[in-house]
């Protein structure tokens, strides 16, 4: 009990500081692309580094902001749904496993908050729980264009369910497993006389091209972001201000940093950069660089998070980079091509899987 | 020349009948030809010193001044050939070499006529650069005259004025060429009661106005047609107001000046001094609100008020300097009522022989044709009118346009519009009805006297709205019966 | 899948920028180059120049012997078509000019900046070539610059 409460707090400031400075790289990325510098001004101590404290301020700013609430809204569902929306996006994270398991004494206590054995069924249905949080703010709002924001999330985010649901299917042919950290295990093998390791993205990469997409379909941002509509109808936290639109905001990036998180346990081989074994490093080219379990915790760690953060530009990347898309076309893309094709995708790997059978 | 003998002339084309001796000038004026004048002006003789008015003559060698020639039969004027412009441009250039060029500084700028006459016939960069000529400047003349001999033109109107209309003659042309100059006669200063027509008759801004200089720029002020209120005599004024915030927007000030309006029958072109300067009761000193044995009190604690004096006797001092139509309606609401009606006057003052009257009300005589009269009684309550009187009465009920002393003793004090600020219509001493109009709101809570009426009559529950236009009519039946036209 | 392909070069344009801006702006940064690469403009420490003509804040100029050039003539306030401009004139009894404003006031608040009243100013005494662009006061009334404000800038 004690542990899982350390471990909470830990994993979950850890997220949060993440996230903070997600929204930092956020700011900074769209500039560079755009040939502008990004917020540059927050100061500590007359120190700038270049926006270095830029998300802090922000949180300060978003804490102190007046939280008006409208005296038309459904006062119980406005309040509960940045609740529903942030606590429904940030709980997934817990069940990735930061690290391997660590025995202490006789217990096995996995580096994960949740370190559940039925992890990915854990996280889709908690995925698909956050989209309450979006519909309840449309709805509660009272405000036409936060319910048609609210509508347009739903009906996105259940079509994309499928096509993230479908996608992963494939992957748990190749890794049969549903408990995440030992789908990480599985990911640290290697195939091709030992040189390339068996990550998803080279066992399933139309999986993860698909689970890709439907993932930040699900996310709700740019090329998605319907639901939002900057410019149209501003979308399903319309009458939310101050703090509350700030867990809005937050849960936006949770997400994405829980997109970045999972496709990382899933394709890019987890906690585990390459050759790395629980007693240390063993090169195909026949060196070893041995390490205690503690530093192949740490080295494993911090692995993920680089591999986190490059998913996380890359997402960045692909948000600054293309225009949303038109709703007909936003359900054709779900129905027509990613559904159809993450069952090609099942039947295919099932086929091969049986043939090597 | 009346019933002189009439002569056909044609000017630029146009064929007009004048009178025989009239003025070339004149003459093309009825024709409708404007010929540029700065030493003429039709109050005053020609002396045809300026040179700006020459006219080619058919049959004549050289241009002849226009204001100084009388027509004759068949007479062929040119007055815009392609020569006379020239003449014209000329004439202003050689003005403009000694005129300095400070219109932002001078008050005439917008009303000058050499501004004008610069813009419509020269339009040409100057050619003298020497030196200007030095000469008096700011020179105090007396009263409210202030003369600039650098922006003098000479062309001495204001000396003739002077020696022919005011017979002063304090005035006189100094020195000569270049340096001569308007100035003084030895111990002389201007004092006469005509000396504001001096700065009107300036064409330029060499005489200005020390009441009004530096005040107001022309071209803000709005100008109401008006009637001189101060005697009998009724003359015709413009009241040059400006009430706009943007431009008036430090001063509380709403009228600038009074200037006269041209009537040949009543004023022609003057003004006294007086009725020039004493606008400043229109803005100064006024009562704003209505007062109750000095206490300031809203109009509808003056109706509840009012009502005390129902079923008493009452006198009502009616004023002379009330318009026609306020004095039938109080002559008609005191009928209704049964109050006793009397008259209130200024006393009389100076006269001239010039434009000043004795009588120095602008309405006695519309005062007498309703039959009103002088006179009082002792009855317990008293309306006056504009003048505090002195009388034996209870009640005392005033309707005043400016504050005065020993107001707080007074039962009740109700402001009133000054002529500024209403309209209607004034007989002056020869019995014309002279209409005066508005030129401003009323200041504070004040209400013109045929509205003060209707508060009466409101008070004692009788129906009798004030219409001007119905009084109006009125009035002229009175006056037909009392002229017998 | 062409249109696969379009969206990885569209990423690729904006990976381009974004990597490109990250080297140049890195080493200006640091202090090694000199080429920002990017377009911003840091405001209150970088200023873009001003061209000449531009019009910005008002300023009265004054002669040599000290006094406003400005003699009230009222010809900006006339000129003004957001009619911002307030004048008092009065009597300068000591100079050979004889007029001199008591109180000149400008609404900066309503000003159009269009630049008429120098255009009309016939002794030079008004001129917008301050290229001051801040204006922003907490209080409408302290947008009304007089004539302290006008020549102290």
């Amino acid at each position: 009990m004690v542990w899982a409460i350390v471990k909470a707090v830990v994993v979950f400031s850890w997220a949060l500081v993440t996230v903070l400075y997600i929204t930092l790289l956020e700011r900074k990325e769209s500039a560079l692309i755009q040939d502008r510098i990004g917020a540059n001004r927050a100061e500590v101590l007359g120190l700038r580094l270049n926006g270095f404290f830029q998300p802090f301020a922000d949180a300060l700013k978003m804490f102190f902001k007046e939280d008006y609430i409208p005296p038309f809204v459904d006062r119980p569902f406005y309040m509960l749904a940045p609740l529903f929306a942030l606590v429904f996006a940030l709980v997934p994270v817990g069940a990735i496993p930061l690290a391997d398991s660590v025995k202490i004494g006789e217990r096995v206590v996995s580096l994960s908050v949740i370190g559940s054995n039925v992890g990915v069924v854990l996280v889709l249905s908690l995925l698909s729980l956050g989209i309450y949080g979006v519909i309840l703010g449309g709805y509660g709002s009272r405000n036409k264009y936060g319910l048609v924001g609210g509508m347009r999330a739903t009906a996105q985010v259940i079509s994309y369910e499928v096509a993230l649901g479908l996608s992963l299917i494939g992957v748990l042919l190749v890794f049969p497993s549903l408990d995440l950290n030992e789908i990480v295990h599985m990911q640290n093998r290697y195939i091709l006389g030992g040189w390339v390791p068996r990550w998803g993205i080279f066992l399933q990469p139309l999986a993860a091209v698909l689970f890709l997409i439907a993932g930040m379909a699900e996310n709700k941002r740019v090329p998605f972001d319907l639901p939002e509509g900057e410019s149209e109808i501003i979308g399903y936290f319309l009458e939310y201000s101050g703090m509350k639109f700030g867990m809005f905001f937050v849960a936006d990036f949770v997400e994405v940093l829980l997109l970045a998180a999972l496709f990382t346990t899933f394709f890019l081989g987890g906690y585990n950069p390459p050759y790395l074994f629980p007693d240390g490093f063993h090169f195909p080219w026949g060196g070893s660089w041995l390490l205690s379990p503690v530093w192949v915790r740490v080295v494993q760690f911090i692995t993920f998070n680089i591999k986190l953060w490059i998913m996380v530009w890359f997402l960045l990347l692909v948000r600054w980079t293309y225009p949303r898309y038109r709703y007909d076309q936003l359900m054709d893309l779900g129905w027509k091509n990613l559904v159809p094709l993450s069952i090609v995708n099942i039947i295919i790997t099932a086929g091969i899987m049986a043939v090597i059978k | 020349m009346p019933g002189g003998k009439r002569v056909k002339i044609i000017v630029d084309g146009r064929e007009v009948e004048v009178e025989q001796g009239t003025l070339l000038i004149k003459a093309a004026e009825e024709a409708g030809v404007y010929i540029p004048r700065l030493c003429y002006h039709e109050g005053l003789r020609p002396d045809g010193n300026c040179r700006m008015c020459l006219v080619e003559v058919e049959g004549l060698r050289k241009p002849v001044p226009a204001c100084m020639t009388p027509v004759r039969d068949g007479m062929v004027v040119k007055t815009n050939t392609p020569a006379l412009k020239e003449h014209r441009r000329k004439v202003l250039e050689f003005i403009l070499t000694t005129h300095p060029m400070d219109c932002p500084i001078c008050d005439q700028a917008g009303e000058c006529v050499l501004q004008d006459y610069y813009f419509q016939y020269d339009l040409e960069d100057r050619r003298y650069f020497e030196d200007r000529e030095r000469k008096p400047k700011k020179v105090h003349w007396g009263k409210n005259l202030i003369y600039d001999a650098e922006r003098c033109i000479l062309c001495r109107r204001c000396v003739r004025f002077l020696d022919h209309v005011t017979k002063t003659g304090e005035l006189g042309v100094f020195e000569r060429g270049i340096q001569s100059y308007i100035g003084l006669f030895d111990g002389k200063k201007i004092e006469n009661n005509y000396s504001g027509n001096l700065v009107d008759l300036c064409p330029v801004g060499a005489i200005t106005d020390l009441d009004f200089r530096f005040k107001m720029r022309v071209w803000f002020l709005d100008r109401t047609p008006s009637v001189c209120p101060l005697c009998a005599r009724g003359c015709n004024i413009e009241i040059h107001t400006n009430t706009d915030p943007l431009t008036n927007r430090f001063s509380s000030q709403r009228v600038f000046r009074i200037k006269p309006r041209k009537n040949m029958d009543v004023n022609r072109w003057w003004i006294c001094d007086e009725g020039r300067y004493s606008y400043k009761f229109i803005d100064q000193n006024r009562i704003t609100r209505p007062l109750i044995k000095g206490k300031e009190a809203s109009w509808d604690a003056v109706s509840r008020k009012l009502r005390e004096i129902i079923g008493r006797e009452v006198r009502v001092y009616l004023s002379a300097w009330m318009s026609n139509e306020e004095l039938i309606y109080w002559k008609k609401l005191g009928e209704l009522l049964q109050w006793k009606l009397s008259l209130l006057r200024r006393p009389d003052g100076d006269q001239d022989d010039l434009l000043r009257v004795a009588d120095k009300n602008p309405n006695t005589t519309g005062a007498r044709i309703l039959g009103l009269e002088e006179g009082g009684g002792n009855e317990e309550v008293a309306v006056v009118f504009h003048f505090p009187s002195p009388g034996e009465h209870k009640m005392k009920i005033g309707i005043f346009t400016n504050a005065f002393e020993g107001m707080e003793d007074w039962d009740m004090v109700l402001p009133a519009a000054t002529f500024a600020e209403k309209e209607g219509h004034w007989t002056n001493f020869q019995g014309r009805v002279q209409k005066f109009q508005q030129a401003l709101e009323p200041l504070g809570e004040s209400l013109e006297e045929g509205k003060i009426g209707e508060k009466f009559a409101e008070a004692f529950g009788i129906e009798f709205p004030w219409k001007r236009e119905e009084m109006e009519k009125e009035f002229l039946k009175e006056m037909k019966k009392w002229s017998g036209r | 899948m062409r249109l696969f392909w379009e969206a990885v070069k569209g990423l690729r344009v904006t990976a381009r920028h974004l990597l490109r801006n990250l080297w140049k702006f890195s080493l200006y940064y640091v202090g090694l180059s000199k080429d920002k690469g990017v377009v911003t403009l840091e405001y209150p420490e970088e200023r873009r120049e001003t061209f000449p003509r531009v019009r910005l804040r008002h300023r009265l100029l004054r002669r040599e012997d000290g006094r406003l050039r400005c003699v009230a003539c009222f010809l900006c306030a006339t000129a003004c078509p957001a009619r911002c401009i307030y004048i008092e004139a009065e009597e300068d009894p000591d100079h050979p000019l004889e007029k001199k404003p008591r109180q000149f006031v400008i609404d900066l608040g309503k000003c159009a900046y269009c630049g008429f009243c120098v255009e009309a100013c016939p002794e030079d005494a008004l001129r917008m070539d301050l290229h001051i662009p801040e204006l922003a006061e907490y209080n409408r009334d302290d947008l009304l610059y007089d004539i302290e404000k006008l020549t102290k800038p």
